[in-house]
């Protein structure tokens, strides 16, 4: 007789993975070429997949299970990083691939999806297991999710669980519309909502750099801290997405899912255990914490920017709506910067800065906690204002050298006691030189574990929305004159404007 | 006399020497002192430049050499420039020789990196038997040795007795070896043609190549004493060859009873091929180095409860 819980050693590998099938719709999209399934893959290689296991790719192009299966090894030898391509794994990962072409507002599509599935149960033991990834356009979601439920696949033998991609509606009356569809369906729990910016090793740290040290929770607070900035800048511009992306811009594109899921990362109360509902609790109720501005007071804080053309490193850059796909008159903004308050007990009276734009003058996501200066500058004429141009700052650097740089003031070696900004780095590359798992990789993995931690739920989505809205109900009735700021600067005048009213300067990142 | 505060200086002159001549400074990097004792001081340093980048230490080299002289000791630092970076990180090493390992001690005492844990690599099992050498490891947490090369399991207990009465925690390699089988195992056990079935084993068969009973083997065998109490356990040499360095000389595991056929197959190769119930999957199993050991082995701290059971059955069988 085995004794089952001998068979786990948490000290040297992880907790195994149920047998199960993960159904991609959109199985010749870019992300499933570009993400999925080299996640999948290189999960295969680390041992982290079971024997029983299978890939069911859904799409309209007609396509053999051979076809699908060469194609995805074009994509994984294109794709895959940091491990070498295994020709003998790839054709024992490749046996488990499958494909069923079809429409997805075609029924017949999840007949034949549903006899599929149960022939590949048969063949690789998958237990019943299903994973559906939704990884289509956003329109394409309630169909899907309509069309599982119509066949019966929502739920089976062994679990069904539903990821869905980004975005979660446009605004809060369509998230919550789609919320409807998906729950006539799928339960909440059954329902992952992908933000992949949660399954970044960097974010996870804040909970362990917050929750896993005892000396830094108590000064995370009002009476410490000045205030929060919070930055994700993207030195490229919108690539190839230009029609994608006026329909969308900086402020539904990146803050309010990315960067507002990071803010309640980093301002949450301490769950009561690490375990999904209880952090996704205290991200929720941060979230509904945050106040909602009236529109006077979003006009206030909030600024829209988009870039222009501009000469930088001796070639000529386009301006947004020089961009091919682009509306020559879009009023998209591509820089979105917002002041935000959290009406709670240890954030009142602090702000938090969110900012985001493409084509700044360089690729950087952190978050910076600016900390009160100290209350006497008793060194020397003149360093109180070096005090207070260098207060205290503890940057949790997210991407790309992620790590956390702390500054502090040291004295100048010499006579006299002239003070000095210095940091102390923690450099996640330094430390710890191992290879980090992928976005995706990690929140595939948590998918097929049944863990929701790292998942959006959807009143965090829906207390997103209420953030935003007042924002956009602004800016859509508001005359911008953009282009308002050049292709490789730090944004619009008017960003700066609205810190300096408080008293603020946004930082060089 | 050597002096450890000489050798600090030392190290603190490098650093300012190597800071001036970088125009974007260097990075100082350290997490633990890793004390190396016995065997060629060149390969372990070879060997642990692998692993720098995920366990950056201060690294302290002890050698024992008849003829040495007066005991001395140069200290250097280690950097690489991650790629895409312009600030190069460094780690320190520090060589110290001697005639007798006891003439040494204090000045290790002295340069190990305060506050920080101390992990002593004993690269020749006949330190063990020293009385200096307990010394050294007493300055340790975590003391990591390699039976594997030993040619039966007897000895490995012999020499692993004699750590028994130290403070620090023991590892063995030969352990670590173990890591990806019983992983593989607990997969296993997962799948569905399985998963219902743990209290049916009743039959386990271990089949290694290269004479002899290696503790590896050993090992493994007291870990399935330990998962499967009841089972039968077969141990069988199947090809007295020894397998080529780093391809690990367990071939076969078969995990049985009514209903239930688990079967892990190693030929030659970094593959492993699994059958469970009818099922064949493969999965990797790549070459393992004393690197590779070591890395997993450096991320593991305190006490490693399925390495002592599986010791302690290893022993009583």
């Amino acid at each position: 007789m085995v004794q089952p819980g001998r068979l786990d050693d948490p000290l040297r590998y992880d907790a195994p993975v149920d047998p199960a099938t993960v159904v991609i719709f959109g199985a010749t999209g870019d992300l499933t070429r570009r993400k999925l399934v080299p996640a999948l893959f290189r999960l295969a290689y680390e041992r982290r997949l079971p024997a029983g296991f299978a890939v069911v790719g859904v799409s309209r192009t007609a396509m053999s299970d051979e076809a699908f299966r060469e194609r995805m090894r074009g994509a994984v030898e294109e794709f895959l990083e940091d491990s070498p391509f295994d020709a003998e794994l790839w054709a024992d990962f490749a046996r488990g691939l499958f494909y069923v072409s079809g429409d997805v507002h075609d029924t017949n599509l999840y007949s034949r999806l549903k006899q599929k599935l149960e022939e590949v149960d048969r063949e690789r033991q998958t237990a019943g297991n299903v994973l559906f990834y939704l990884s289509t356009q956003p329109s394409h979601y309630a169909p899907a999710a309509r069309g599982l439920g119509g066949a019966g696949l929502q739920a089976g033998e062994g679990w069904r669980r539903l990821v869905v991609e980004k975005p979660f509606g446009h605004d809060g009356p369509s998230a919550a519309a789609l919320n409807r569809e998906l729950r006539e369906v799928f339960s909440e729990d059954e329902i992952y909502r992908i933000d992949h910016y949660l399954g970044k090793e960097t974010v996870q740290n804040i909970l362990a750099f917050r929750f896993g040290n005892g000396i830094f929770e108590p000064l995370w607070n009002r009476r410490y801290v000045s205030h929060v900035q919070i930055t994700a800048a993207e030195s490229i511009g919108v690539e190839g997405r230009g029609a994608y992306y006026q329909e969308a811009g900086a402020l539904r594109d990146m803050i309010q899912n990315h960067l507002l899921q990071v803010m309640a990362t980093m301002a949450m109360e301490p769950p009561a255990a690490y375990e999904a509902d209880a952090v996704r609790d205290e991200r929720a109720k941060l979230l509904r914490a945050i106040r909602v501005w009236t529109p006077a007071e979003a006009a206030e804080n909030a600024v829209a920017g988009q870039y222009g053309p501009a000469r930088i490193g001796g070639a000529d850059v386009a301006g947004f709506r020089q961009e091919p796909g682009v509306d020559p008159a879009a009023r998209t903004d591509t820089y979105a910067a917002v002041t935000l308050e959290v009406d709670n007990w240890r954030w009142a009276g602090v702000p938090f800065y969110i900012r985001s734009g493409k084509r700044m003058p360089k690729r950087v996501t952190d978050v910076a906690i600016q900390f009160n200066r100290a209350p006497l500058a008793m060194f020397e004429a003149g360093a109180g204002r070096v005090q207070e141009s260098y207060p205290n700052l503890l940057v949790l650097r997210i991407q790309p050298e992620e790590g956390i740089s702390l500054r502090f003031f040291s004295k100048q070696p010499g006579s006299g006691m002239r003070l000095r900004p210095v940091t102390m780095d923690f450099n996640y590359g330094t430390s710890f030189g191992t290879r980090s798992p992928s976005a995706y990789e990690t929140l595939l993995m948590d998918a097929l574990q049944g863990d929701a931690t790292l998942y959006t739920r959807q009143d965090m989505v829906e207390a997103s929305w209420a953030v935003v809205s007042p924002v956009l109900a602004h800016w859509a009735e508001a005359q911008f004159e953009f282009p308002n700021y050049a292709a490789g600067t730090w944004g619009p005048e008017a960003s700066d404007q609205m810190l300096a009213r408080r008293g603020h300067t946004w930082r060089v990142p | 006399m050597l002096d450890a505060s000489r050798v600090l200086r030392e190290l603190d002159s490098l650093w300012r020497t190597t800071g001036k001549q970088e125009s974007g400074g260097v990075l100082r990097a350290c997490a633990m002192t890793m004390l190396v004792a016995g065997g060629d001081c060149d390969e372990a340093a070879e060997t642990l430049a692998d692993l720098t980048r995920e366990h950056p230490s201060r690294l302290v080299l002890i050698a024992e050499r008849p003829g040495a002289g007066e005991p001395s000791a140069r200290a250097n630092v280690q950097c690489w420039m991650p790629f895409g970076r312009r600030q190069q990180i460094c780690s320190e090493q520090i060589e110290m020789e001697a005639e007798q390992l006891g003439e040494l001690l204090p000045a290790v005492r002295g340069v190990l990196v305060p506050d920080l844990p101390v992990v002593l690599w004993c690269r020749d099992l006949a330190l063990a038997g020293r009385a200096e050498f307990h010394e050294l490891a007493a300055l340790a947490g975590k003391v990591i040795v390699d039976t594997a090369g030993l040619a039966d399991a007897a000895e490995a207990w012999a020499v692993l007795a004699k750590f028994d009465s130290g403070r620090a925690v023991v590892a063995d390699l030969a352990w670590t070896r173990l890591t990806r089988w019983r992983e593989t195992v607990q997969q296993a056990f997962r799948s569905e043609a399985c998963r219902e079935k743990l209290s049916a084993v009743e039959q386990v068969q271990l089949k290694w190549a290269g004479a002899g009973m290696p503790s590896t083997v050993a090992y493994l065998a007291g870990w399935l004493r330990w998962l499967a109490p009841r089972a039968e356990l077969d141990l069988a040499c199947i090809d007295a060859r020894m397998p080529a360095k780093g391809f690990g000389r367990i071939r076969e595991l078969r995990l049985s009873g009514p209903d239930l056929e688990v079967r892990l197959r190693r030929p030659e190769g970094i593959g492993v091929a699994i059958e469970i119930e009818g099922l064949a999957a493969r999965m990797m199993f790549p070459r393992l180095d004393q690197s590779a050991l070591l890395r997993e082995e450096l991320s593991v701290f305190g006490r490693d409860e399925h390495f002592e059971q599986a010791l302690e059955r290893s022993r009583a069988a």
